[in-house]
């Protein structure tokens, strides 16, 4: 039973409800209403793409199913559905912080996804391995909310300026250092980059991790049989020592935002930027076709391979566990994953500009979409990937230590020892 | 009285020192007609044009009639509910004799101590102690509002009432006054000038507060003005121009507020108090 | 007087704020005293730790930095605080022309968002793009520009001033609401007796207004210990949690680390300190009186 008592406008007492906990929600209509969790206040602005995938599927799905946002920005969320899990009202679809899965697992909150890609063969093919980031030895607990594609855009333009030649796939670190002296040399930021409240936007250097051997020892790091503070990932936070002391980062980085930094490389005051996909919209709008996008260096004192790319699982998207006990709220939340699985989300992701989590025959960015364009380009040369970027592969402490660490070495906070132990230290206290 | 040469002192310090304070306050109007991109790359040059597209842009991604009843209900709601309880229990703390002072003392820091709490740490608790009575939507903000006001008004309410000579009550008990007149027909008319400091200042924290907003409401048709900025701030992407439009928005009714309710402080009701 | 104080009376009036407060501020803070003994991400089950937490906080070389730019924040923005809003209460408690606008406008930092304290802020203090230092190198002093934030050093002294700042006009109100209950009729007898502008604020106004003052400290103390936002806007508390304070550090444990039970353990040493200046204040302020 639910009573309410509408007091002027929306005011609701609810009452504590007896039994009937695992009824389904309908709408007007008599659809099924399922909410989805996002880590955005304004979907419509901040998620386009999420927005459109659920607009269409409510369309579609008129008077039988309808998705609803429980929209909060990151922070927030991250709160929110911590406190849902202790209680129970987790939206049945949420977008989780990969860092967390482990302490929602262990809480028991997540329906386990085994069930559903068994009953969809075509979206278990469709997501061509990228589910595998996500399965536990407790289960399936989240799905790909979308692909990351992660590394380093330039603008042609001021690179044509300082007369420098564009990366390419075989561009060592050294060229690299050269090129950043040239464009320093002809006036413009050379990498753009900002700290403040956003140690999360070091994207470009999960690749650099992963071309020190980050894939082939976080396995043994985290089980404790190994140190982060080895020889191979001090070689691969020296490089960022000496990126930093080339002068390639804006001065005044601990005091900018990413969006700072980006609003830099959009405004044609810094050359280059490092970024995902979810920005390619934005880089259309201000750059257009003087776009280009880089892997990253080749580091030649590396033992590991070159040839990596850096095409990832996003952040999961996870069911809760409370889905199983109601036969229509499971019938919609499944109907709600396949579609979003489907070929017509991953159309509208393109349209987007988004990487869907399938890949599909035949879909490709609009040629008008130069900035994703310039990433089908880079994904041509057929680099492996890891199973996932190396900052969603540790729990959250671990992370931060992480972010802080590459962060203290580039403002000169920390030697990259010291940042590495800082790592280990995180580690040890889990 | 005061010379004519001290009053234009006086006048010309007053007004140096209000353009420095709303120095920033007039730089963020002047944002408010910038571009996002004009605001990053650009922060101290004027604006090119008189540009409304920010307020454009914030009247159409939020509803603000609503945002505007939700913060305000529950500014009155909570209002209402603390300055009652406050009130009276201050009243007891301030102007109530005690066979042992100490107890006195004790409750008196005991309701202080709150002050010194971040509001985060009571987040996660709170939540679930709202969950244990069966709050939600604005009433699981109405109760943390109120319980957090206590510790402020308790201070403000009993170091003015204890201030209020003794005699006043002496003389209200000689002509035979009840302690509901005492109280309500005495006190209550010379606390004016403290109880207009309190709505002030209670108003303007639950107009602002973000933390138990943000955690506590789930539903969009529930949300109260201070969740406005982060329908500009995403994970990638950011409208400072909006943020900017939305939060004069939000401050100008605010201060509009602070200007009214200052007159109210003015008084000197004490002096006539007590000759009365 | 004592006819009035029936026991009933008191425990009816004391009672409603009592048990709101004891079930929304004191249990969740116990709450958390609880989670600080624990091992704990937010979800799940808390696994009891001992003081483990604790131990380790003392050995925390960045819970150290915090604690010491909170202690040059509270030192800078104290004195600053209470000396100024004194005197500014004083001066716009005079009948002037556009006083009242004046205390509007004086009070206008109090309530702008912290996001656009934060952007305004960055601009006029960041070291490349900030005004402060752009006038600097304008007449030639580049020698003394500085990186007032975003530096190793100088980020505490700047958010004691932008807190200063923000919270002048605030506690200025709580002045001029005290400087009101003074009675016209002792200041007029005063001026009578030829006692200058001085003499009159310090042997008559700073006595009679004891209240107010140690209302205003108390805020003043508490507020510090509280700073969050400006921090968050500001720096992030970087580079690298140099310019972190005791609560933006005990958020990022609690909140970007998900290590809430050691979170809970500063801010559980956080509330202590607080709570310990406050009440050696109570002791030293009754001692004098």
């Amino acid at each position: 039973m639910r009573c309410c008592y509408d007091l002027s406008n929306g005011w609701r007492i609810d009452c504590l409800r007896g039994g009937g906990e695992s009824s389904a929600t309908k709408d007007d209509s008599g659809a099924t209403v399922i909410k989805f969790g996002i880590n955005v206040a304004n979907p419509a602005k901040q998620e386009p793409t999420t927005n459109a995938i659920v607009e269409a599927f409510n369309k579609a799905n008129e008077g039988k199913y309808k998705v609803e946002f429980e929209a909060a920005d990151t922070e927030s969320h991250n709160k929110n559905m911590k406190m849902q899990a202790s209680d129970g009202t987790l939206p049945q679809v949420f977008w989780l912080e990969n860092s967390q899965a482990s302490e929602f697992q262990d809480a028991d909150v997540l329906l386990d996804l085994t069930d559903f890609l068994n009953q969809n063969a075509d979206v278990k093919t469709a997501l061509a391995g990228g589910d595998a980031a996500f399965l536990t030895d407790k289960g399936q607990y989240g799905l790909p909310y979308q692909s990351n594609v992660q590394g380093i855009f330039y603008n042609k333009k001021l690179f044509d300026a300082a007369g420098v030649a564009y990366p390419t796939d075989d561009t060592t670190f050294d060229e690299f250092l050269d090129m950043i002296a040239k464009l320093k040399a002809s006036g413009v930021t050379p990498l753009a980059i900002g700290s403040k409240n956003s140690s999360f936007a070091m994207w470009e250097f999960n690749l650099w991790l992963n071309r020190y051997g980050w894939n082939d020892t976080i396995s043994k790091i985290l089980a404790g049989d190994e140190k982060f503070e080895n020889a191979d990932l001090t070689k691969a936070f020296d490089k960022v020592q000496q990126l930093a002391k080339s002068g390639a980062l804006p001065e005044n980085m601990s005091t900018i935002e990413y969006f700072d930094a980006k609003q830099q490389f959009d405004d044609g005051t810094a050359a280059m930027f490092g970024t995902g996909q979810w920005d390619c919209a934005e880089f259309d709008k201000n750059i257009g076709e003087d776009i280009g996008f880089w892997w990253g260096p080749k580091f030649e004192d590396s033992d590991y391979s070159q040839e990596t790319a850096m095409k990832v699982p996003s952040a999961p998207i996870a069911v809760s566990a409370t889905v199983a006990d109601n036969a229509e709220v499971k019938e919609a939340t499944y109907a709600f994953l396949k579609f979003y699985y489907g070929k017509q989300a991953a159309e509208i992701s393109y349209e987007n500009a988004m990487f869907p989590a399938t890949t599909y025959e035949g879909l490709a960015p609009a040629s008008d979409k130069h900035a994703m364009n310039a990433m089908v380009e880079a994904l041509d040369d057929g680099y492996t990937s890891p199973s996932a970027a190396p900052d969603q592969m540790v729990p959250s402490a671990v992370q931060q230590a992480l972010y802080d660490g590459l962060f203290g070495v580039m403002q000169g906070t920390y030697t990259p020892q010291e940042a590495l132990a800082k790592m280990d230290e995180a580690q040890a206290n889990q | 009285m005061l010379t004519k040469r001290s009053k234009i002192v006086m006048t010309i310090i007053m007004i140096v020192v209000t353009i420095l304070m709303v120095f920033p306050f007039l730089w963020m109007l002047l944002m408010s007609f910038k571009s996002n991109a004009e605001i990053l790359s650009h922060p101290l040059s004027w604006p090119k044009a008189l540009n409304w597209d920010n307020y454009r842009n914030a009247l159409k991604t939020l509803d603000y009639p609503r945002l505007y009843l939700n913060t305000f209900m529950v500014c009155v709601v909570s209002l209402v509910i603390e300055l009652i309880i406050t009130f009276l229990s201050s009243f007891a703390l301030a102007r109530m004799t005690y066979k042992r002072p100490g107890l006195q003392k004790a409750v008196y820091g005991f309701l202080i101590a709150g002050l010194c709490v971040s509001p985060f740490i009571l987040l996660f608790p709170v939540y679930r102690i709202n969950l244990f009575f069966g709050l939600r939507e604005q009433w699981a903000l109405v109760f943390p509002y109120v319980a957090s006001s206590i510790s402020f008004n308790t201070l403000l309410f009993v170091g003015y009432l204890k201030a209020l000579p003794v005699e006043i009550d002496e003389a209200a008990i000689i002509d035979g006054c009840s302690i509901w007149d005492l109280m309500i027909k005495v006190i209550l008319p010379m606390t004016k000038p403290v109880i207009a400091t309190v709505v002030i200042f209670n108003v303007l924290y639950i107009w602002n507060e973000y933390p138990f907003a943000s955690v506590m409401l789930r539903s969009q048709t529930d949300y109260t003005l201070s969740m406005g900025a982060s329908f500009f701030k995403g994970t990638y992407t950011v409208d400072y121009g909006g943020i900017v439009a939305s939060s004069v928005m939000i401050i100008i009714p605010e201060l509009i507020f602070y200007g009214l309710f200052q007159k109210k402080i003015v008084g000197g009701m004490v002096a006539g108090a007590v000759k009365g | 007087m004592h006819w009035l104080s029936k026991t009933r009376y008191k425990i009816g009036f004391l009672l409603p704020t009592l048990v709101v407060y004891t079930v929304f501020i004191i249990m969740p803070i116990l709450i958390a005293i609880g989670y600080s003994f624990t091992k704990y991400s937010g979800i799940g089950k808390a696994r009891f730790n001992g003081v483990d937490n604790y131990v380790r906080l003392f050995k925390d070389k960045i819970f150290w930095k915090s604690l010491t730019n909170t202690a040059i924040i509270f030192v800078v923005a104290s004195v600053l605080l209470l000396v100024l809003s004194f005197f500014l209460a004083l001066l716009l408690n005079n009948t002037l022309r556009f006083v009242d606008v004046s205390k509007s406008l004086v009070f206008s930092p109090a309530i702008i968002a912290p996001i656009i304290v934060g952007i305004i802020w960055v601009y006029i203090l960041d070291p490349k793009i900030g005004v402060i230092n752009g006038i600097l190198r304008a007449i030639g002093a580049s020698g003394l520009a500085q990186q007032w934030i975003g530096g190793p050093t100088l980020s505490p002294y700047s958010i004691a001033f932008i807190y200063f700042w923000q919270q002048l006009g605030y506690l200025t109100t709580i002045f001029i609401a005290g400087l009101k209950m003074i009675p016209e009729e002792v200041m007029e007898a005063v001026k009578v007796d030829g006692a200058n502008a001085w003499q009159r604020t310090w042997h008559v106004t700073i006595p009679m207004m004891r209240s107010t003052i140690s209302t205003v400290v108390i805020l003043i103390i508490t507020g510090i210990f509280k700073i969050f936002e400006i921090v968050q806007q500001t720096t992030g508390g970087g580079p690298n949690h140099l310019s972190e304070t005791l609560v933006t550090y005990s958020y990022s444990m609690t909140f970007q680390s998900s290590d809430y039970g050691y979170g809970m353990s500063i801010a559980t040493v956080t509330f202590l300190i607080s709570l310990a200046i406050t009440g050696l204040y109570f002791l030293f302020s009754r001692e004098r009186s």
